[in-house]
């Protein structure tokens, strides 16, 4: 909403500074957009262009001869609708315009001493003017005076982006009752009619349905159709509304002053000298002022003259019926509409307006009669118009207030300040809010324009802000309760810092297409669509987080960041369960010392450990990482293993599958992926500390050769099995697959740890027990390295 | 030999030994082992009569002490050297650089996040999160949002099903909380977590962001203390001299509704670029709870009352960090992520 500060002025007194005045406003009123200068040229003039000639080196220029009252100086002009006689804006040599400073400047040899300005050379949207060239003044504009005082453009004004709750702030009359409020000032609404003339209107006016609430009418004969004056024209352009002719501009102005739309029909176009207000039959049809047919609906609402529609009410004049250069009598229609009716054509139909957007959101039923008048008026004043008498109307509004009552006590428990009870009654009085006191409780009447106060909530915020949220201490509340995380919020934190030491934490959208979404488990089960998608690449949420880190690896990649180590702690989403889940990417070198000519390259067994110290860390009981049942989707079938809780699998890790890495165009990365809710189930915190040994341990190193196909796991197991209690530790320190052990076999070198509680071991028992191991292994086809 | 000449022969040959443990060991042999000349005196001695053995012993011993003494400071001399050689052997140019591993980070809105979390913790708030898939129930009705409420077009939503929605607040969780706790229970929350906004995605606009929510719910709780509250929670922020001041808004579910500016931490309140001049700086929405708002969640507005508060943890990052274009946030680029340690 745009406020040109002259308009308000004319409604409500600002007698402090207009920059301290916006910025009470922002702070008691609504947000304030912008506020300056309409137009922040100083130094302008009015000239008259006295003579003018064409260019002797250009077909295009002239050299115009420009009277601005101090001076008479020549201007090169390039507009292509000079004309001798006409008043112009002059822009002369030292003048700031918005595309710069005007010089003194010789073009084509011919000396030019300013410029003769188009309205979008001073800052004023071209829209504005409306032809090419420069501006033209009316002729009695006066030369040498300032053009923007001349055409009232010399004036302040201020932008509010209004929330959904204050459509009261959508006329200027509306802003002058929140000024008042909170400057303690005087308003100005003179509520006198025009004086109307003895012949008396002879239409008569009905409605069909109860859509239509309030249907007041003026008939105003004689009207001379022309350009507005300037100050109406200036004071709408403010507005950011193109001036038309004095009838649109007048029913524009009132709209803005009053938030109350009006329409002007071509009074001798209504032959039946009747209007019906009715709902349109379905597939009824109207000419629309755009020359636009529109098919209707049962839901629109159509003034009619009792057979043919007339208008789309609250949306859209009708040709038919329009005010035309040569109008003559005009019927004026201020009505109130049901806001949803207006609501419902206006989107079906993809027109809005300034009027259909204020139906909408509903009109204060007390500026109906008052925006007629006031329009009535100035046709009388601007049009030349003679006013009739009389005008048919209806009413079935109810005009009276609600009541909200609201104690001292509340408000003060509420806000957490002691009020008095003065500036309470300075607030409603400011806000020209009726109110009687009992005791400490005020029971107020609430004026129509604010529908929005229904509760003593919504009075509070009302005293509070006009009062001033300034008022209001900074008090530290007292802690009653002691705050903390839960077990599980701790536990994922926890995975936070540790992973964040030496990988790094991402966070990525969580939309993604159906191929990425379900790409690492290739289930559509439970998939969450999206049924009002902004584009294609953003319908579903993803099952996993990988393709995001993989995608993720190729920016940086493309941004010469090679090494890539990520992890993002996210969410698998079904349409039954949002599961946590923790998701990595490893890809590069993971530490070096290049000078040293050390390297470490990321591999399976470096995710590996990583995983497991972590699991270690977290207290995590009972996990192995296991060749999977079945191939995991996206991974290498070689290079990929399950993450096991017990029987449970919980994730997986891996390298990615050469299809994946083709798919999705990415180098060659290790990854992996699992619950943490399952994670933190099988955490357990340390209880009490495992008795250290106070007898020396004796080691013993075997390098046993197998078949290639059993894995590692297996071996330990076997020998921790033999080894029963004394055996405390297993370590693999060498692998070994050289032809030289046969076909199919590799050897591991485990070193055995073997210690008691409770006593010193004796060489002789472990050898025994290492004897034992080997038997048992060689049972199973395992022997020792000869 | 006589005593004195052996006295400066031992002096002369320690003094005049080249620096070397074998040596000297062999020299150590040679004047004071079982077969040495002081050893030798020694024995002598039981052949002089009685009353010269005090004098010529006391010499003797002292000759011995002597030699002793010159062997143990040239061994020490000689084995301060070698170590010195050694660790002069063993020194390395400290500046060449140390082992490279991959520095990791924590992305800064769970940064944020964290601080916020801890902050909150500490003034006795609980962390709570739910689901993001939820009900229109949840996130716009009990809010005090019913259908076609001209606030639902303040945030346009993507909907999974006519009921199902991408929540577009975390304010969500306040309602499954209230009614948890059953309408008798003091509420003290806060809530981070993912929402999602039907929004094109530009340097100010993100289709997902990271909201937190704040909501305290009891019988006495004011508008004083929401000022107080946000005023610490400002200062941890932004910095200890932050003040914060409020403006009217609109939102369903709080009334009186606010906005809340936080005073310019770079220009100090003279008006800078990144204040637009004002002095002041829009950091969040807040305000008390609406009482539609408690009844729906089971709360008798007649005897409790509370406070909501809603940030966007991105705001809070690109302010406090100077990121000026949001989908940096979510681009990953390890040159910035890497600077959050």
């Amino acid at each position: 909403m745009l406020i040109p500060i002259s308009v308000l002025k004319k409604y409500v007194d600002i007698d402090i500074d207009i920059k301290d005045f916006v910025k009470n406003f922002s702070l008691k009123s609504a947000e304030v957009d912008s506020f300056g200068p309409f137009v922040d040229v100083k130094g302008l003039v009015i000239g008259k262009i006295l003579a003018t000639k064409d260019h002797p080196d250009s077909n295009h220029l002239h050299i115009t001869t420009v009277d601005t009252k101090d001076e008479i100086q020549d201007i090169v002009c390039g507009a292509p609708n000079v004309m001798v006689g006409k008043k112009v804006i002059v822009a002369k040599v030292g003048t700031e315009l918005p595309g710069g400073i005007i010089k003194k400047a010789v073009i084509r040899g011919v000396e030019s001493c300013g410029m003769n300005c188009a309205l979008d050379e001073i800052g004023i949207d071209h829209k504005f003017q409306g032809y090419e060239g420069i501006y033209y003044l009316d002729d009695d504009a006066p030369v040498g005076a300032d053009p923007l005082k001349y055409l009232g453009l010399d004036d302040d004004v201020l932008e509010i982006e209004l929330t959904p709750n204050r459509n009261d702030l959508l006329s200027i009359i509306g802003v002058a009752y929140d000024t008042k409020a909170m400057l303690g000032s005087k308003m100005h609404i003179d509520f006198t009619k025009a004086t109307e003339e003895k012949e008396k209107a002879d239409i008569k006016v009905q409605t069909e349905t109860p859509n239509c609430m309030r249907y007041l009418s003026k008939v105003i004969k004689d009207v001379e159709i022309k350009e507005s004056p300037a100050w109406l024209k200036g004071a709408l352009m403010k507005m950011d509304i193109r001036p038309i002719n004095n009838v649109v501009d007048i029913t524009n102005y009132v709209l803005m002053v009053t938030g109350q739309p009006l329409h002007a029909f071509n009074y001798d176009k209504i032959k039946s000298k009747k209007i019906v207000v009715r709902m349109a039959k379905e597939g009824e049809t109207l000419t629309t002022l755009d020359h636009q047919e529109r098919t209707l609906t049962k839901n629109d609402m159509l003034i009619t003259d009792g057979k043919k529609g007339l208008c789309l009410a609250g949306v859209m004049g009708g040709l038919d019926s329009e005010v035309e250069q040569d109008t003559k009598n005009i019927f004026l229609e201020a009505a109130l509409f049901n806001p949803k009716t207006i609501k419902e054509t206006s989107k079906r139909l993809g027109l809005s307006s300034e009027s259909s957007m204020r139906f909408e959101k509903g009109i204060d039923p007390k500026m109906t009669e008052y925006a007629l008048n006031l329009a009535a008026k100035m046709f009388k004043d601007i049009a030349g118009g003679k006013v009739l008498s009389g005008g048919y109307s209806f009413d079935n509004i109810d005009m009276s207030d609600k009541i909200v009552s609201v104690s001292l006590k509340t408000i003060n428990k509420v806000l957490g300040r002691t009020y008095t009870l003065d500036e309470i009654k300075d607030v409603f009085t400011g806000l020209s809010f009726e109110y009687s006191l009992k005791g400490t409780t005020f029971k107020v009447s609430i004026p129509k324009r604010r529908p929005d106060i229904e509760t003593y909530q919504d009075l509070i915020e009302e005293i509070v802000r006009i009062n001033g949220y300034d008022k209001i201490d900074a008090v530290i509340p007292p802690s009653t309760s002691s705050g903390h995380l839960s077990n599980y919020q701790a536990f994922v934190r926890k995975i936070r810092h540790i992973l964040s030491y030496n990988l790094n934490e991402t966070i990525t959208y969580s939309l993604t297409t159906q191929e990425k979404a379900t790409y690492f488990d290739n289930k559509e089960y439970g998939l969450v669509k999206i049924m009002n998608p902004l584009s294609d690449d953003r319908i579903y949420l993803r099952h996993s987080t990988l393709p995001s880190l993989i995608e993720v690896v190729k920016y940086n990649q493309n941004r010469k960041t090679l090494d890539n180590f990520l992890f993002e702690i996210g969410r698998r989403y079904t349409l039954d369960s949002e599961e946590a889940i923790l998701s990595g990417i490893l890809t590069g070198t993971i530490s070096n010392t290049l000078w040293k000519g050390e390297k470490e390259e990321v591999d399976f067994f470096y995710v590996k450990g990583l995983i497991e110290n972590l699991f270690n860390k977290l207290g995590v009981k009972n996990y192995s990482i296991q060749k999977p049942i079945d191939a995991l989707r996206g991974l290498h079938p070689g290079v990929s293993a399950s993450i096991l809780i017990g029987r449970e699998e919980i994730g997986f890790i891996g390298r990615l599958h050469p299809d994946a890495i083709k798919y999705f165009d990415c180098p060659m990365s290790f990854v992996f992926e699992f619950s943490l809710e399952k994670l933190f189930a099988a955490s357990h915190p340390l209880k009490t500390v495992k008795e250290i040994s106070k007898y020396p341990f004796i080691s013993r190193d075997l390098a046993l050769v197998m078949d290639s196909d059993k894995s590692c796991e297996y071996l330990i197991s076997c020998v921790k099995k033999a080894g029963k209690r004394t055996l405390t530790d297993v370590k693999v320190f060498d692998l070994f697959t050289g032809q030289s052990l046969g076909e199919n076999k590799k050897q591991i070198a485990l070193k055995l740890i073997f210690q008691d509680m409770n006593r010193t071991l004796e060489t002789a028992e472990v050898d025994d027990l290492v004897e034992q191991i080997l038997s048992q292994l060689e049972k199973l086809g395992i022997t020792l390295r000869s | 030999m006589e005593l004195e000449e052996l006295r400066k022969k031992i002096c002369d040959d320690f003094q005049n030994l080249k620096l070397n443990l074998q040596t000297l060991t062999e020299l150590r042999a040679q004047y004071l082992g079982k077969k040495g000349p002081i050893q030798e005196m020694l024995l002598e001695m039981k052949n002089l009569p009685n009353e010269e053995k005090p004098k010529l012993g006391e010499k003797v011993n002292a000759l011995k002490a002597l030699a002793t003494e010159l062997f143990d400071e040239k061994k020490k001399e000689i084995e301060d050297k070698l170590t010195q050689e050694a660790l002069s052997k063993e020194a390395v140019d400290v500046t060449l650089p140390g082992k490279e591993i991959n520095t990791g980070s924590i992305h800064v809105l769970n940064k944020v996040i964290e601080e916020v979390e801890d902050l909150f913790i500490g003034m006795g708030y609980e962390v709570k999160d739910g689901p993001e898939v939820e009900s229109d129930l949840y996130n716009f009705q009990y809010l005090n949002i019913p259908k076609d409420h001209p606030a639902r077009a303040m945030q346009d939503t993507f909907y999974v099903d006519v009921d199902r929605l991408l929540r577009t607040q975390t304010s969500a969780v306040q309602a499954h909380t209230m009614l948890e706790s059953g309408g008798e229970k003091d509420v003290r929350i806060i809530c981070p977590g993912r929402a999602y906004r039907r929004d094109d995605d530009d340097a100010t606009h993100s289709h997902e962001f990271t909201q937190i929510e704040g909501l305290v719910v009891n019988k006495d709780v004011t508008m004083a203390e929401l000022k107080g509250t946000l005023t610490v929670m400002a200062r941890k922020l932004f910095g200890d001299d932050r003040e914060i001041r409020f403006r009217p808004s609109y939102f369903p579910f709080t009334e009186p509704s606010i906005e809340v500016d936080v005073s310019c931490f770079k220009c100090h309140g003279k008006g800078c670029n990144l204040c637009k001049g004002t002095g002041w700086i829009e950091i969040l929405g807040a305000g008390m709870v609406n009482n539609n708002v408690l009844k729906m969640c089971g709360y008798d507005p007649k005897k409790y009352q509370g406070f909501a508060f809603g940030v966007g943890a991105e705001r809070i990052a690109m302010l406090k960090y100077g990121i000026e274009d949001i989908r940096s946030l979510y681009a990953n680029d390890l040159r910035q992520n890497k600077q959050f340690k």
